[in-house]
């Protein structure tokens, strides 16, 4: 079969520009791990299942291992990576999740980070999402240390932020 | 990794799209690739040439025409379950675009990837089957529609592309009940319903070869009561050899549980159309 040139592509991640060629069969996944160096993005499955490879394409939660990097060209990708738009510090979320200790090997984190980034953000100020609503959402996320408890309750803690001084002013000292 | 190539071409237009599937051996047509991925990896699917329509915004979105649903091919599940029309006017589509995958399959699966998909049994072709609807293909030869009970047997014709799904809004006496494997989140068995003035339109998906309407059932269950007793006899009577056992499942116990769901489902859409 004659494959037509890899073309050049140009993709938004994190807020930048890259420019690269990709051939046509290319899993946006790959691209992000393998071409642009952002490991934070991890495989489990690669065929749709554990959703550790979430990230946010055009706004959406997806899974990167179930995009051909030719159709996301000219989208904007959010990766683990930039979810903090001030660097190294950490978003509302990931603060509560790890309070609530929703975390334990942590592979499976990244992707639960980039999944519920968008349930908290479609949840109106002032309420949280119920449990079974979060359960529910986190269908496409497994955790194989199944700390699911912790994420839950680290969701609620998330939402509930504006009222909850502990998630918004962490002493620098503590934890660390 | 996916371990076969193909080409990959953005087509412009659906006049493109058609024109590229027309002139090219082993041409899919890619949309949100949730199950066309994992096939070409799993190699269930085989693509040369894979055209992605998924950018065509001409072929999203939900809109009423009368007592008519227009469903844009590309309307994603997650889009479909949450469209207020939809909800009203055919919740058993909402309710199996809801039961499909997860959230973040829903944000890419399409409406036209579903009903088109043959590898798995998927949730929208019963919903789609229960609610009379109409698929509209657009081929070489302009468009036309089809039964989504012709659809769901013998997949979209080569060398056309599924552009919408037409659904009679009939209002809220319809219903639809899963059963999900546990870790694929395909159905074991799927039953949609919806109550006519004709009688129930009962279609069944998972515990048969493919989505079928269950005509036999509803003519049994026609003027009703859909009490579960009723509605289990109405399957029992349907020949054994209708239900294929699966991993882990006999066909009696897939005709039960069709039997169950489908109780359930006319129970919710009995008491929908009776308020």
């Amino acid at each position: 079969m004659d494959l037509t040139p890899a073309p050049t592509l140009t993709l938004h991640v994190n807020g930048r520009p890259e420019e690269f060629a990709a051939r046509p069969s290319e899993l946006l996944v790959e691209r992000l791990r393998d071409g642009l160096g952002l490991t934070g993005t991890k495989v489990g499955c690669d065929t749709g299942q554990c959703g550790t490879c979430v990230v946010r394409l055009d706004g959406r939660s997806v899974k990167s291992c179930l995009v051909l990097t030719a159709s996301a060209a000219g989208s904007e990708v959010t990766t683990i990576e930039g979810v903090s738009e001030r660097g190294g510090e950490l978003t509302g979320l990931q603060e509560a999740l790890r309070q609530e200790h929703g975390t334990q090997c942590g592979f499976c984190t990244p992707g639960m980070v980039m999944a519920l980034g968008e349930l908290v953000e479609n949840t109106a100020a002032g309420t949280a999402p119920t449990e079974p609503e979060i359960r529910e959402w986190l269908t496409g996320n497994l955790c194989r240390c199944t700390g699911y408890h912790s994420v839950v309750r680290g969701v609620q803690r998330a939402c509930a932020a504006p009222a909850d001084p502990a998630v918004t002013a962490v002493p620098a000292a503590e934890g660390r | 990794m996916i371990l076969t190539d193909f080409d990959y071409a953005r087509a412009a237009s659906l006049e493109e799209a058609l024109t590229l599937l027309a002139g090219t051996d082993g041409a899919r047509v890619l949309a949100g690739g949730q199950s066309l991925l994992p096939g070409l990896r799993t190699g269930a699917e085989k693509a040369r040439l894979l055209i992605d329509v998924r950018h065509l915004a001409q072929l999203r979105g939900v809109g009423q025409d009368g007592g008519e649903l227009r469903i844009g091919a590309l309307t994603t599940l997650a889009e479909l379950a949450a469209d207020p029309l939809v909800r009203a006017g055919a919740p058993e589509l909402a309710a199996a675009a809801r039961a499909n995958g997860d959230p973040q399959v829903r944000n890419l699966g399409t409406v036209g990837g579903n009903l088109a998909a043959t590898e798995r049994p998927t949730d929208l072709p019963v919903a789609a089957i229960a609610a009379g609807a109409r698929a509209e293909l657009a081929g070489p030869g302009g468009t036309r529609t089809a039964p989504a009970e012709e659809l769901a047997a013998s997949g979209v014709p080569a060398g056309e592309v599924l552009t919408a799904l037409l659904v009679p809004a009939a209002g809220a006496a319809a219903a639809f009940e899963k059963t999900a494997d546990r870790a694929t989140r395909y159905p074991v068995c799927a039953a949609a319903v919806r109550i006519t003035p004709d009688g129930p339109r009962i279609a069944v998906t998972g515990a048969t070869p493919r989505a079928l309407r269950l005509r036999g059932v509803e003519d049994r269950l026609r003027g009703g009561p859909y009490t579960t007793t009723a509605v289990l006899a109405a399957f029992r009577a349907e020949p054994r050899e209708l239900f294929v056992p699966g991993r882990g499942t006999s066909a009696e116990y897939l005709g039960h549980l069709a039997g169950v769901l489908t109780a359930r489902a006319l129970a919710r859409a009995a008491a929908h159309s009776s308020a």
